[in-house]
C-alpha cells in the first residue's frame, strides 16, 4: 500500500498542539508527523520527535580542505618562486599563518553552509502537501505514512479545530511553485 | 525593559514586506538622490582611470591618501554586521533582532565598496587583477605571499564571501514568505531562491544551528579581517605606524564606526520605511550602551598607541607625532577625533533620556563616523609623508576633487546598495521577529509585571 | 557527566530559606573540618614572609635580579586575585542572570589583595628611577614609579575590599538576625551589617553604590594592570616598545580571573557543599568566556609577535630572541600551550564546556599557563642588567633568571597566603550571595510552553 500524507492547517497554536498531543496519544507517534510554521519553536513543543543531523562535521571537513589549500597556495608559491623578500626565509611560517587562517575559515564557513542546505533536504522541489498559508503565521501538521493511520490523524485533526485538512493526491506531489489560486 | 507591540504573524508580513510590496514616492526620490552620488563617483572614477593617477594629490612618499583611507573607513563599516549579528546571537540579546539583517547586509555592500579602492587606487585596476589572476603557473612568476598586500585581499575575499552567505542563510525563510505571497514570475523567482523551504522542523532545527555555527565562524574572520588591514602599515617599519597595537586598535576603531553606522541605519529605516513597532527606543537604549563600552575601549587602545609613540622619545618617532600634534591640519583632526569621536557622543549616550531619544542617537552616531574617517586619514598620511629619513623626500598630501568624489561617491553607492536590498528582500528578518514575539512573556512578581524572554536553549 | 548534557536539565528548585541556610553555615558554625588546610597554608604563608623579609635584609633593594621572582608572583597574584572580582562586575553590568551565584565567588578573590600588596612593597623601592627609561612617566616630576604605583595598587586593592564588604552587607544582616544565640557573633555582624535593614531606599543606595564602585573597579583595574605590566616589566627591557602589551595583559590577567573563578567553584562545589548551585550550567556559560579570553590571548600576543618578527629591526628581533624564543623559548611554549591551544582544543567542543569537569581541567591549565607566562615576562625585565640602555644588543641579552631558596619560599609561600586569606574570608562572608541568589529565584520560572517546558527569565530594568 502506497504511503500517503496528509496536512491539518491551524490557525491556532494550541489547537495545533492538542492535535498532536491527542495524536500522541492514539499511537501515532512523534516520527509520523512534522510541523510546519512561519518561525522555530523551542524544541519539543508538539512532542515532534528529535531530528538528527551532523551538521557539526561538514564544518570539519571545510576547514581541513581550507587549511590544506592555505598550505599548498602558500608553500607551494614560495617555492615556485623562491625569491628573498625583507630578509625573511624562504618558507616563512607567521605569514603563511594568516593565509592558512583564511583558507580554513573561508572553507569552514563555505561547508557549513552546505551542510546546512543538506541536512535541511533542500533545495526541495517541495513537501507532498504544503500550504501557503503556513508563512502567513498558521501552523501546518503533516502526518504520512500508512493510509489508515494518515486518515486516522486526518481526523484528530478536523476534531482538534484544523481550518483545513488536505490529503495529497494519489501518486502526485502539490507543486510548491504553482500559483496559490491554481491549487 | 520591552516595549514590543503584539502582532500576529499575518501583520508582521504585512508591515515588514511593505518595503518589497510597495512603491512609494520617497523611495524613487531616495533611489534618485544616491543615485546622482553613485553617478558622481562613476563620472570621478572615469575621469581618473582615464588621466592616471595623476590627476589625483598622490606623490611619492604618499601613495596612500584619500582613496585608502576610504578603503579603510569601509572596511570598518563592515565590522558592524558580525559584530552586531554574531555576538548578539550568541550571546543571545533580544534585542538584536530588528538590526541583524541591516547589519549583515551592510557588511556586503560596504566590504565590496572597500574592496573596489585599492583597485582603484593603483589607476589602471585591471592590470593590478592581472598580477594575482590568474594565478600563474606558465610564468612562474607568483605574487609575494608573505606581503601583507596579499594577505588583506584573501581576508576580505573571505570575509565577504562568509558575510554574503550569512545574508543568505538567513534570507531562505523569508523568500519563502515572498514566494507564498506573490504570483507569476515574481513566485518563480523568489521560489527558486527560496530553495523549497516549508518551514518543518528539520529545516528550523538546522536554521538555528546555523545561526549560531556561522556565527562563531565568522567572529573570528572579522577580528582578522581589519587586524590584517592594520598589518598593511604595522609591519612596515614606517615612523608611528609600527606599532604593534594596531591590530586590536583598528579592530575596536572599526567596531565603534561600524556600530555607529548600524545606528544611523536603524533611524534611517524606522524613518524611511515608518518601522515604529519594530526598531524602537529599546533597542537605541541597547546600542548606546553597547557603544559606550565600544567608544571606551576605543580610547584605551587610542591612548596606548599615543603615549607608546612619546614615551620610546624616538627622534622620528617623535617628530611625526609633532606633526601630527602641532601642525594643521593634523592637530585639527586629533581635536576634531577626540571630541566627536569620543566626548561629544559618549557624553550624550550616558543619558538615559539621550538614548531613547532617536533624532539625537542618528546625530551622535554621525558624529562619530566623522571622525572615524578622519581618524584613519590621521593615522595613515602624516607617517608616509615623513616616510624617508632625508629631508627632500618629504611632501605634503594635497587631496584633489576626484579623490574627493569617488570619496563622497562611495557613500551614495553603498546607502543606494541597501535601499535596492531593501526593494527586493525585507531588511528585518520576519522569522526572528515572529520568535522574538513568540518568546515575549511575562512574569507576575508581587504586583509588578516584569517583561520576561523565553531562553533559548 | 552523561545526565548533565542532556539539554533539558535544569538546576534543581532552591528556595531562599535553602539558600540562606547554605550560606551562612560556613559562617556560622566553627566546625573544623579544612582546619589542617587552614593552618598549613597559614604556615607556608608566613614562611613566604620571613623569606620577603630575609631577603631584603640579605640582598637589600639594590640587587634587581633578586626580587624578580618577587616579581613574578605578584603579578601573577595580581592577574589572578584581583581580576576575579571583574566578572561580577561585568555580569551585573550586563545584567546576566547566570551571575547569581557566581558573584561572591568572584569577589571573594579580593580577600588576598593585601598579599598582592605586601609583595610589591619591596619592588617600589628596587625598580630603577624613570628618567632615561620607556616608561609612561615621562618627564614627570617627582615620586614615579615607586611612590605613585604604592598609590594606584593601593587604590585597587582597598577597592576590592570595598566591593566584597558592599555586596555582602544585605548577606550580613541576614547572619546578624540569626545569631540572637550567640552574642559576640551577633555584634561582630551587627557590626559589619551597619543597620542593614533592607528597606527600599536601601536596596537602591546599594544598587546604585555598587554599580559605581564596580564600573570603577574595572577601570581603576585595567589601568593598573596596564600600567604596572608596562613599568615593571616591559619598561625594563630596552627596544621592548610593544604598545598591545598592556592590553595583552590586562585580556590574560582576566583569561586567569576567569580561570580561578572556575577552579573555586568546582572546589566549593565538590567540597563545599554547594552542588545545588553551581551546577554544569553555570560552567557552561563561564567556559564560554574562557574560551574566548583564551583565543584573545592568542589574538594579541600574535598581533605584538606578528609585527616584530616581520618588522626585522635588529634589537626588536633580540627583544624576541629574549622573551619569546631563546632564553624563555621553553616558557614561551609551554604558556602558548596552557593559555591557548590546549583550552582551545579542549572547549571547542560543545559536550566538553557542558561539563563541569572539562572547564575546570582547562582552568588548571591556564592558571599555571599564566604563571609560567608572568615567569617570562618578569623573569625577563627583572634579568636585564641595564634597563636605561636605548636598544637592546645581542650581546645584552640577559640569561634565564634562576630561583633561589629564598625565592622559590617567596612564591610558595604567596601562593599560600593567598589561599589563606580567601579562606579566612569564607569564614566571614556568607556565600553564595544569599540577596543574588534569592532575588533570582522568582525571576526565573518554569513554565508550560505547548507541549513543552522552558525557563522562562525576567529581566526587570
Amino acid at each position: 500500500m502506497a504511503d500517503r500524507a496528509v496536512i491539518g492547517v491551524f490557525e491556532d497554536v494550541d489547537d495545533a498542539a492538542s492535535a498532536t498531543q491527542s495524536m500522541l496519544d492514539n499511537g501515532i507517534s512523534g516520527e509520523d508527523f512534522d510541523i510546519l510554521s512561519s518561525s522555530p519553536f523551542p524544541h519539543g513543543s508538539f512532542g515532534e520527535a528529535e531530528r538528527h543531523h551532523n551538521l557539526y562535521v561538514f564544518p570539519l571537513i571545510g576547514a581541513a580542505c581550507g587549511f590544506i589549500t592555505g598550505v599548498l597556495i602558500t608553500a607551494g608559491t614560495q617555492i615556485s618562486w623562491p625569491l628573498v623578500t625583507g630578509g625573511k626565509p624562504i618558507l616563512s611560517i607567521p605569514p603563511m599563518l594568516v593565509i592558512m587562517y583564511e583558507g580554513t575559515m573561508l572553507g569552514a564557513i563555505i561547508f557549513t553552509v552546505l551542510g546546512v542546505l543538506f541536512e535541511s533536504r533542500i533545495p526541495s522541489a517541495g513537501p507532498r502537501v504544503y500550504d501557503p498559508r503556513v508563512t502567513a503565521g498558521y501552523i501546518g501538521v503533516i502526518v504520512s505514512g500508512a493510509e489508515e493511520m494518515v486518515r486516522r490523524a486526518a481526523q484528530i485533526m478536523t476534531d482538534s479545530g484544523a481550518e483545513d485538512v488536505k490529503f495529497d493526491e494519489e501518486g502526485k506531489t502539490i507543486n510548491l511553485l504553482e500559483d496559490p489560486e491554481d491549487q | 525593559m520591552q516595549e514590543r507591540v503584539i502582532m500576529s504573524d499575518q501583520e508582521i508580513n504585512n508591515e515588514l514586506l511593505r518595503s518589497v510590496f510597495e512603491h512609494p514616492l520617497r523611495f524613487w526620490v531616495g533611489a534618485g538622490v544616491l543615485g546622482i552620488f553613485a553617478a558622481m563617483w562613476l563620472i570621478s572614477l572615469s575621469w581618473l582611470i582615464y588621466w592616471g593617477v595623476g590627476v589625483t594629490g598622490l606623490n611619492r612618499p604618499v601613495y596612500w591618501g584619500f582613496l585608502i583611507t576610504n578603503f579603510v573607513f569601509w572596511v570598518g563599516i563592515s565590522h558592524a554586521g558580525t559584530m552586531i549579528s554574531s555576538i548578539l546571537r550568541l550571546t543571545q540579546a533580544e534585542w538584536r533582532r530588528p538590526v541583524v539583517r541591516a547589519a549583515e547586509v551592510m557588511t556586503v555592500f560596504s566590504l565590496g565598496t572597500a574592496a573596489l579602492f585599492p583597485l582603484i587606487h593603483t589607476g589602471r585596476p585591471w592590470r593590478a587583477v592581472y598580477w594575482v589572476f590568474p594565478y600563474d603557473f606558465m610564468r612562474d612568476v607568483f605574487p609575494n605571499v608573505r606581503s601583507p598586500l596579499i594577505w588583506d585581499p584573501s581576508a576580505i575575499f573571505t570575509y565577504l564571501t562568509g558575510s554574503a552567505l550569512f545574508v543568505y542563510t538567513a534570507l531562505i525563510p523569508d523568500l519563502a514568505v515572498i514566494r507564498d505571497r506573490s504570483t507569476g514570475l515574481r513566485r518563480t523567482i523568489y521560489g527558486a531562491l527560496a530553495l523549497g523551504w516549508t518551514g518543518n522542523t528539520r529545516q528550523w532545527k538546522l536554521q538555528g544551528i546555523a545561526g549560531v555555527l556561522i556565527s562563531a565562524l565568522i567572529l573570528p574572520v572579522f577580528v582578522s579581517v581589519h587586524s590584517i588591514v592594520s598589518w598593511d602599515f604595522a609591519v612596515s617599519i614606517v615612523p608611528i605606524w609600527h606599532a604593534t597595537v594596531f591590530a586590536p586598535y583598528f579592530v575596536v576603531g572599526a567596531v565603534h564606526s561600524g556600530v555607529s553606522a548600524v545606528l544611523t541605519l536603524m533611524a534611517g529605516m524606522r524613518w524611511f520605511f515608518k518601522w515604529e513597532k519594530f526598531i524602537r527606543p529599546e533597542h537605541f537604549d541597547a546600542v548606546g550602551r553597547l557603544l559606550i563600552v565600544i567608544a571606551t575601549v576605543w580610547l584605551y587602545f587610542f591612548f596606548l598607541d599615543f603615549v607608546f609613540a612619546i614615551a620610546a622619545e624616538e627622534t622620528r618617532e617623535l617628530a611625526v607625532m609633532e606633526r601630527r600634534v602641532f601642525e594643521w591640519p593634523y592637530w585639527f583632526l586629533l581635536v576634531e577625533i577626540i571630541i566627536l569621536g569620543y566626548l561629544i557622543p559618549v557624553g550624550m549616550w550616558l543619558k538615559r533620556s539621550v538614548r531613547r531619544n532617536i533624532k539625537l542617537m542618528f546625530w551622535s552616531s554621525l558624529l562619530v563616523n566623522v571622525a572615524m574617517w578622519s581618524e584613519r586619514y590621521w593615522l595613515i598620511v602624516p607617517g608616509i609623508e615623513r616616510k624617508y629619513e632625508l629631508k627632500f623626500s618629504w611632501s605634503f598630501y594635497n587631496p584633489q576633487l576626484v579623490e574627493l568624489g569617488l570619496v563622497v561617491g562611495s557613500f551614495g553607492i553603498v546607502v543606494f546598495l541597501l535601499l535596492m536590498f531593501s526593494k527586493l528582500f525585507p531588511p528585518i528578518v520576519l522569522w526572528e521577529e515572529k520568535e522574538g514575539q513568540r518568546f515575549a512573556a511575562n512574569v507576575k512578581i508581587g504586583q509588578a509585571v516584569v517583561p520576561a524572554i523565553v531562553k533559548e536553549e | 557527566m552523561a545526565e548533565h548534557a542532556h539539554a533539558g536539565h535544569v538546576a534543581p528548585e532552591i528556595t531562599a530559606r535553602q539558600t540562606i541556610e547554605d550560606a551562612t553555615r560556613r559562617v556560622v558554625s566553627t566546625g573544623a573540618k579544612f582546619a589542617t588546610l587552614d593552618i598549613a597554608l597559614g604556615v607556608l604563608g608566613a614562611i613566604g614572609l620571613i623569606a620577603l623579609v630575609l631577603n631584603l635584609i640579605i640582598e637589600g633593594t639594590g640587587n634587581r635580579e633578586a626580587w624578580g621572582y618577587t616579581a613574578i608572583v605578584a603579578g601573577y597574584l595580581m592577574s589572578s586575585v584581583l581580576s576575579a572580582p571583574i566578572l561580577a562586575v561585568l555580569l551585573r553590568l550586563t545584567r546576566s542572570d547566570w551571575r547569581r551565584p557566581l558573584s561572591r565567588i568572584a569577589e571573594i578573590q579580593a580577600a588576598a589583595g593585601i598579599v598582592v600588596y605586601i609583595l610589591y612593597l619591596p619592588l617600589f623601592f628596587a625598580i630603577p628611577e624613570a628618567e632615561g627609561r620607556f616608561t609612561v612617566w615621562v618627564e614627570w616630576p617627582w615620586g614615579a614609579p615607586g611612590f605613585f604605583s604604592a598609590v594606584v595598587l593601593g587604590l585597587l586593592v582597598f577597592g576590592g575590599y570595598a566591593l566584597l564588604y558592599i555586596s555582602a552587607i544585605p548577606d550580613f544582616a541576614i547572619v546578624r538576625d540569626r545569631s540572637h544565640d550567640n552574642l559576640p557573633r551577633f555584634e561582630r555582624y551587627s557590626r559589619l551589617a551597619r543597620g542593614w535593614y533592607g528597606n527600599l531606599r536601601q536596596w537602591s543606595v546599594h544598587r546604585a553604590g555598587l554599580g559605581v564602585l564596580g564600573g570603577a573597579y574595572l577601570i581603576l583595574y585595567i589601568w593598573t594592570v596596564s600600567l604596572f605590566f608596562w613599568d615593571f616589566g616591559l619598561s625594563l627591557v630596552p627596544s621592548w616598545r610593544s604598545s598591545v602589551f598592556p592590553g595583552f595583559a590586562a585580556m590574560s590577567s582576566l583569561q586567569t580571573g576567569l580561570a580561578l573563578i572556575i577552579v573555586t567553584m568546582y572546589a566549593l562545589q565538590r567540597w563545599g557543599g554547594l552542588q545545588d548551585y553551581l551546577t554544569w550550567d553555570y560552567f557552561w556559560s563561564i567556559s564560554k568566556l574562557l574560551l574566548t579570553t583564551s583565543l584573545l590571548w592568542f589574538y594579541l600576543w600574535f598581533s605584538e609577535f606578528m609585527i616584530y618578527w616581520y618588522g626585522r629591526k635588529p634589537d626588536e628581533i633580540n627583544v624576541l630572541e629574549l622573551v619569546m624564543f631563546d632564553v624563555y623559548g621553553l616558557p614561551m611554549l609551554l604558556t602558548f600551550l596552557l593559555n591557548f591551544a590546549l583550552p582551545l582544543f579542549i572547549l571547542m567542543w560543545n559536550r566538553v564546556r557542558k561539563t563541569i569537569g572539562g572547564p575546570t581541567l582547562v582552568a588548571c591549565l591556564v592558571l599555571v599557563g599564566t604563571f609560567i607566562d608572568r615567569l617570562r615576562i618578569f623573569g625577563a625585565a627583572w634579568g636585564v642588567e641595564n634597563p636605561f640602555a636605548h636598544e637592546m644588543e645581542a650581546d645584552n641579552i640577559p640569561d634565564f633568571l634562576v630561583p633561589s631558596v629564598l625565592d622559590i619560599l617567596i612564591v610558595i609561600g604567596s601562593l599560600a597566603a593567598a589561599a589563606f586569606c580567601v579562606r579566612m574570608a569564607l569564614r566571614i562572608v556568607p556565600l553564595p550571595s544569599i540577596w543574588e541568589v534569592s532575588g533570582g529565584i522568582g525571576l526565573r520560572v518554569r513554565r508550560q510552553y505547548l507541549n513543552h517546558p522552558v525557563t522562562v527569565i525576567a529581566k526587570p530594568e
